[in-house]
């Protein structure tokens, strides 16, 4: 017997409740895309978490020592890089991106894939002083310009390791990321102010390693800091980092080359 | 008497007899020798003794040297400072140099400058090396031989986190 | 590894390209050096070892400014700067030379004019 109609399960209407039950479905995983902790309101740089006297050496180009790696970046970069890129500036806010099998390119790995590829020279040397002077050049072309990153970068594979890394308890301190740099930050560790952990700044002078580095450096630090396996500069966890540093960041400005504690 | 005089009287004799078998045209050769600008550059001065060791024991006046360097600093590895001298405190005098010592540094003298004649005032601006909390000493020398001296008790707050990369 | 030399300037040295005559302004100085003092150690450990500059120099047209008699705890990658005054155009040179013979030189000039 027919009850009705229209409850009668048609292709055409089981086509249609599952239509409706997709769109559904993508919504509310719109709607629950995860967001940063830091609303974007809230979000500031890690300038604003130093000492004034170190603020002063970041605002003053003649007194930041990172500037002297700038001005040997540019002749590389007029050197090898202009083939390619007429424009410096914006090149850094593509950075870090996700490569078609899901990993992360830094940008210290892009200038040594540029280096391979293009220049058709040896990769050069982890933080190296070519390599961090190209970096904190690029870097500092994209000043005051926001990191571009991909679409739909929390669907991921790396932002997925990332989150699982930066919010997963470890180290004899038991820590994890997110407990200060998300929850705790304004507060001190005896008379550090702690920051909201963003990359913005990278390549930085830090007065702590009285010198330049990179980002991936900074990272290494943190685990240390945290009293747990520090990974190698190679380990793709850091690269994954460095993105998920970059959607935290939601859009604040590149400010390298920093100066930090 | 005579003794002593002895010596001196042997060398005056020395030098005549050197002078009367020099050919008549060695005054000429030494002039050549030497520019004939009356005003040589003055010979540079002996080395001093390092500034820890000049001021060791001696008291000094602050006269009108300021070491400008803030109390507490977050790392001893870079500590911002201004070394000035007022001026008007110096009347004829003018300042020659200015160091920083840091007695608890593993090497005290932490800066010794000359100040050349170029320079419109007696200040230096800098950064320095601090290895432990101490006070910190700033030293003006100035064109008479008096030292000034300016002391600041630095304390070094030190570092939340250790850095092994 | 060899890694090849970095082409450019490993220094600054900041003036005002104009100035009055007889009026006073800053002269900067910043090197990007190490200053290793002998005391650090590197990540294996080893201590590194002990490179300071050891010597210093900046003068205008051959008017001293400054020389540096020690400097054995500036910071690393060091600053210095100065007030001067000068009466006509000419450039600043510094010069400097650390303890593994490494030298160094920079020069800017500055021009005076007509008050």
């Amino acid at each position: 017997m027919r009850v009705c109609g229209l409850l009668h399960p048609s292709p055409v209407w089981v086509l249609l409740a599952a239509l409706l039950g997709c769109l559904a479905a993508n919504a509310s995983a719109q709607l629950a895309a995860p967001q940063p902790v830091i609303a974007k309101r809230d979000v500031r740089s890690g300038a604003t978490f130093t000492s004034a006297t170190i603020q002063a050496q970041q605002k003053d180009d003649d007194r930041n020592p990172g500037m002297l790696w700038v001005d040997q970046g540019r002749e590389i970069f007029a050197r090898d890089c202009v083939g390619c890129h007429a424009e410096p500036k914006g090149l850094a806010t593509q950075l870090p991106r996700l490569k078609t099998d899901g990993s992360v390119i830094t940008l210290e790995a892009q200038i040594n894939r540029c280096q391979v590829e293009r220049v058709k020279a040896v990769a050069y040397p982890i933080e190296s002083q070519p390599l961090l002077s190209l970096a904190t050049y690029v870097a500092f072309s994209s000043r005051g310009l926001a990191q571009q990153l991909p679409a739909n970068v929390t669907q991921s594979h790396a932002w997925q390791r990332a989150h699982n890394e930066f919010t997963r308890v470890q180290g004899k301190l038991d820590f994890n990321c997110r407990a200060c740099h998300d929850q705790l930050y304004g507060k001190r560790v005896r008379n550090v102010n702690i920051s909201q952990g963003y990359g913005v700044g990278y390549p930085a002078y830090r007065v702590e390693w009285q010198t330049l580095g990179s980002l991936n450096r900074r990272l290494r630090a943190c685990f240390f800091g945290m009293e747990t396996t520090v990974p190698a500069t190679s380990d793709p966890i850091l690269a994954d980092l460095e993105l998920y540093l970059a959607w935290r960041a939601q859009g604040l400005p590149l400010e390298a080359p920093a100066v930090r504690r | 008497m005579r003794r002593s005089n002895q010596p001196s009287n042997l060398t005056r004799r020395h030098a005549v007899a050197i002078l009367a078998t020099l050919p008549w045209w060695a005054p000429a050769l030494d002039a050549a020798a030497q520019p004939a600008s009356p005003r040589l550059p003055p010979t540079p001065t002996a080395p001093l003794p390092p500034l820890d060791e000049r001021t060791r024991g001696i008291k000094m006046e602050r006269g009108g040297l300021s070491l400008d360097i803030p109390t507490m600093a977050e790392t001893g590895a870079s500590v911002p400072v201004v070394l000035f001298v007022n001026p008007a405190s110096l009347g004829t005098r003018r300042v020659t140099r200015l160091g920083i010592l840091a007695p608890l540094n593993p090497r005290p003298v932490v800066l010794e400058i000359e100040l050349g004649s170029a320079l419109a005032q007696a200040r230096l601006t800098t950064s320095i090396r601090l290895g432990a909390t101490q006070d910190v000493v700033g030293v003006a020398q100035l064109s008479d031989g008096t030292l000034w001296q300016h002391t600041v008790n630095v304390h070094l707050t030190g570092s939340a986190c250790f850095d092994g990369t | 590894m060899s890694i090849e030399p970095i082409p450019g300037r490993n220094a600054r040295l900041i003036v005002p390209p104009l100035v009055h005559a007889g009026e006073e302004f800053q002269v900067r100085l910043l090197i990007q050096h190490p200053m290793e003092t002998g005391f650090r150690r590197d990540v294996n450990g080893e201590l590194i070892e002990i490179n300071l500059l050891e010597s210093l120099s900046l003068d205008f047209e051959g008017q001293p400014v400054f020389t540096a008699l020690s400097m054995n705890a500036l910071t690393a990658n060091p600053y210095l700067a100065f007030v001067v005054a000068i009466k006509q155009s000419g450039s600043f040179n510094a010069r400097w030379r650390d303890q593994r013979g490494n030298v160094g030189s920079i020069s800017a000039s500055v021009r005076v004019v007509a008050s």
